[in-house]
């Protein structure tokens, strides 16, 4: 990605205004107690400047930490002082002071190469320019970026990155989004004075995702960083030497990371670009539209490029707290399912089995008429891993209206913990495992189940070499860890002090337990939670500075629908259900549904609910409409359209009203603001956005469980990492990865 | 090279990255006489380019190859810091195992001279190692010392008092 365009996202990101467009919604905004937080900006620049000098703010907000404040040092950039700690570079002073180095393969989040030379600076006193991205700042240095001598250098560098680079801007996917082709405008000559033949590089295969052109890499080795540092695989390497040298894996293979999507933000040129949007569009034609991804309960933070009323890609929004600015290679690619196996129209089942498009009219007269004939008790409602909290607050609506209350989430189980949102949320939050030095991971695997959270704990685990430990089915986590034991059994050795992983554990200052949310669907888990939180007390990992007892939920519906108090009555409703609504939800079992049950499907995609389905009510995807989405750590987010409903869909929300209406139990919203203030009634952290509100009791209030835990061992949440939706399954992309990245 | 990584418990693009990266690690077969041809500036301009085609035509392989009585092979090497007595070849000897192995210079080569060379090591001979022009000794100048001849003059602002 470009740097102006990071910079205007990080920019965008860090001031965003969630009153929004929309005044009718009335989002809260809590206040805040630091106005640093709010405008980091201005607090990070407020250093003092003498008053000649014009005030600059920071490349991309960067803000300056000072762990130790006697640590400040000052430094000169072109003349104007800047406070920064000890341990900065050049470049990142350069940054506070609010001049952009050009740079390629500087990375902030990966470790310095120093390679490219093209952030050279010049620093008074210093014989030769200074590669600013890996020269540590000095106390007093006078740095100098716009004069002659650095612009020189830099032509310099510029010339020698050009001179094997091809001439093919025009046919490249990176065209008008390069970093090369930016500074070449500004350090590059009109002329090359190199005559020779220009070198040519043999195309890697990485796999269905990632394109490759080598003939245009600078050898910055971001790639290689990347895949060594952050996603964890050592399969990537600079090979040879001289002119001869290349990127590559060396013996063939292909990049079987989660992560490996990335890498094509990273890569500076056109060397490494998309291979579904390969020559699909020009990044300048499309529309970009800041949502949050739904494939995982991350809610990881996205922009949705399309063009008309096409998805075109999806990239990551920089979002500190969630996904840094990274995003999975589900995330990222799985747009295509979005064009097929829509459903466009209502439709009825017909006496013959098939189903027949007709009217919103009469497929809503007839659910209306159909839900009716039924007793309460039979009425059930499921929501899917798709949903969204307007949708979910107006089916329980609906529902109740109707006098039942049988309605959940898929994945929350039958009888979830909905009392406490200490008991089903990440209490931690996604940045705050970056405190953790001990984590124990219980019947999780968080590489496939929220793989953002995933890379969290890795940059942990690099960083401060904290310890994993482990239990469940063995796996691949891409980081050092010890596998404990496959299931409860290890969990009571803890529970009762008698696994040597105890000791670690009670020495351990913030001590991180994560459940995966898989063991909801156990009968035991109860029992389970209560021996986890009996190791929790152990090491005393619930203190009102830390609280380590986190659950990683699976869906991005969960938390709401918890939080909404999606909890279903009877246990067994499915068994005794006379009619079904299942509003996007695919994953429920319905063998012990009755065969007479009446079943309305209302949703996105002709997935699994719908061949039981009697009648399909279609409705809106993620990407077409606007929707709250709680993370796994308790922060409410929102979806934005980004393009127009297929067909005759409708928002969820609207679909529920409108049957209720004709169902003659009317619900009172009529506008999404309406809706959204019923959830406040209901929830009122749904509506802070952006903003993660944690549980506020822990759950040392909880009763005592006397249940015994089953010896069954802890099963995999997450089969195929690449299709857990009914959006994910119908991508092409998403099969060729599970084809081609999964086979053993 | 995967067992390399295995015992040094690196992953193997590492390796890979380290044994493509100096050419001293041979990735493929080479002869009992590895001959290594310097092709950096200062031997190219002394004429390396004749030297190696010199060789190859001699022994009738192309570069990386080893010859078909897998005596000899060809390669390049960047500089060994002779350049004063450029240009120069490397012969690297395999021909009596890792103990006996030398890795001799031969420096100021002519194309007539490295084949000498050659057919002195296909004999069993042990060619002199070293400057193979007569007229030089080691790295001193042709035709004995030209500078230096006299005792050293004291350096001038020695006398602190002087100044």
């Amino acid at each position: 990605m470009g740097l102006g365009l990071l910079t205007s996202r990080a920019l965008r990101s860090s001031s965003r205004v969630l009153t929004s467009p929309h005044h009718r919604n009335a989002l809260v905004r809590t206040i805040v107690s630091t106005p640093e937080l709010q405008s980091p900006e201005s607090s990070a620049a407020a250093t003092q400047s003498p008053p000649d000098l014009p005030q600059r703010t920071p490349v991309a907000g960067a803000r300056v930490h000072f762990p130790n404040p006697d640590d400040a040092i000052e430094v000169f950039v072109d003349g104007y002082p800047v406070k920064i700690p000890k341990g900065m570079t050049v470049l990142q002073a350069c940054e506070v002071a609010g001049v952009d180095i050009p740079r390629f393969c500087y990375h902030s989040r990966l470790s310095i190469a120093g390679n490219c030379r093209m952030c050279l600076v010049e620093v008074e006193k210093s014989p030769k320019p200074v590669a600013s991205c890996a020269m540590p700042a000095l106390p007093g240095m006078k740095i100098k970026t716009d004069t002659p001598i650095a612009k020189k250098a830099r032509e310099g560098v510029m010339e020698f990155l050009l001179m094997n680079h091809p001439l093919d801007c025009p046919i490249c996917d990176q065209g008008g989004e390069c970093d090369l082709q930016d500074q070449s405008m500004a350090f590059g000559s009109d002329r090359g004075r190199f005559t020779e033949m220009k070198r040519s590089v043999v195309d890697k295969n990485l796999g269905p995702l990632v394109k490759t052109v080598m003939t245009r890499c600078i050898q910055c080795t971001r790639c290689v960083r990347f895949a060594t540092e952050v996603a964890g695989v050592q399969d990537l390497g600079m090979l040879g030497r001289g002119s001869g040298e290349e990127i590559g894996t060396y013996v063939e293979k292909l990049m079987t990371s989660e992560l490996s999507g990335n890498v094509i933000d990273i890569c500076p040129v056109g060397a490494l670009t998309s291979k579904p949007f390969a020559f699909k569009a020009r990044n300048w034609e499309l529309k970009g539209t800041e949502s949050i991804d739904v494939t995982d309960a991350v809610g990881s933070n996205i922009r949705i490029d399309s063009r008309g009323p096409e998805v075109m890609r999806i990239l990551p929004r920089l979002n500190e707290d969630i996904n840094e600015e990274w995003i999975s290679d589900k995330t990222r690619f799985f747009y295509d399912g979005l064009k097929r196996q829509r459903l466009n129209d209502p439709m009825i089942r017909g006496a013959d089995g098939r189903f027949k498009a007709v009217s919103w009219r009469d497929a809503l007269a007839v659910v209306a008429e159909v839900i009716h004939q039924v007793k309460p008790e039979g009425i059930v409602g499921v929501a899917g891993k798709l949903s969204d909290a307007e949708s979910m607050i107006a089916l329980k609506d609906f529902l109740n209206r109707m006098g039942s209350n049988n309605v959940w989430c898929e994945g929350n189980s039958m009888n979830p913990n909905a009392d406490l949102r200490s008991g089903y949320l990440l209490n931690s939050g996604i940045s705050g495992l970056e405190k953790a030095d001990v984590f124990l991971l219980v019947g999780t695997q968080p590489r496939v189940e929220a793989a953002m959270v995933n890379a969290r704990i890795r940059k942990t685990v690099r960083a401060t070499q904290a310890k994993v430990g482990y239990i469940g089915p063995s796996t691949d986590l891409n980081y050092d860890h010890q596998h404990l034991g496959t299931g409860p059994q290890t969990l009571t050795e803890i529970a009762e002090n008698r696994h040597p992983f105890c000791s670690a554990l009670s020495n351990a200052k913030n001590p991180a337990i994560i459940v995966g949310a898989g063991i909801f669907e156990r009968q035991d888990k109860d029992a389970i939670f209560s021996a986890v939180e009996s190791i929790a007390k152990h090491c005393n990992a619930i203190r009102p500075d830390w609280n380590g007892l986190n659950v990683l939920l699976l869906n991005a519906a969960q938390a709401a629908a918890l939080d909404l108090g999606l909890v279903p009555e009877s246990e067994n409703c499915i068994e005794s259900s006379k009619f079904l609504y299942l509003m996007g939800a695919d994953d429920v079992s319905l063998e012990k549904l009755p065969s007479d049950a009446f079943v309305v499907y209302q949703g996105h995609h002709g997935d699994r609910g719908v061949y039981r389905a009697n009648v399909i009510l279609p409705a809106a995807a993620f990407t077409e409409k606007e929707g709250i989405y709680e993370n796994t750590e308790g922060c409410a987010q929102q979806t934005l359209p980004a393009v127009p409903t297929v067909g005759d869909a409708r928002d969820d929300w609207k679909i529920i009203r409108a049957l209720s209406e004709v169902a003659g139990v009317r619900l009172p919203y009529d506008t999404l603001g309406g809706v959204r203030s019923r959830i406040r009634t209901v929830a009122p952290n749904l509506l802070h956005m952006d903003e993660r509100q944690p549980a506020t009791f822990s759950s040392s209030v909880k009763p005592e469980c006397s249940d015994k835990m089953s010896s069954t061992p802890f099963g995999t949440a997450v089969e195929n990492f690449y299709m857990t939706d009914s959006i994910t399954r119908a991508s092409k992309i998403m099969a060729q990865c599970s084809a081609m990245l999964l086979k053993k | 090279m995967v067992q390399v990584a295995k015992v040094i418990e690196v992953a193997p693009i590492r390796v890979y990255e380290v044994a493509t990266f100096y050419s001293m690690f041979n990735r493929s077969k080479v002869g009992k006489y590895h001959l290594l041809v310097c092709g950096t500036t200062p031997c190219m301009i002394r004429g390396s380019r004749e030297i190696e085609d010199a060789l190859l035509k001699h022994l009738g392989v192309k570069r990386n190859e080893v010859t078909k009585d897998g005596m000899f092979s060809v390669g390049e090497m960047e500089c060994m810091g002779c350049c004063v007595n450029a240009p120069m070849i490397t012969v690297a000897d395999y021909s009596t195992g890792s103990e006996g192995y030398t890795y001799n210079y031969f420096e100021d080569v002519t194309p007539k001279r490295v084949v000498e060379i050659v057919e002195m090591l296909r004999r069993g001979e042990k060619p002199p190692r070293g400057t193979q022009n007569p007229g030089r000794i080691n790295c001193g100048p042709e035709g004995g010392n030209t500078t230096l001849s006299g005792d050293p003059k004291p350096p001038p602002c020695r006398d602190l008092d002087a100044c």
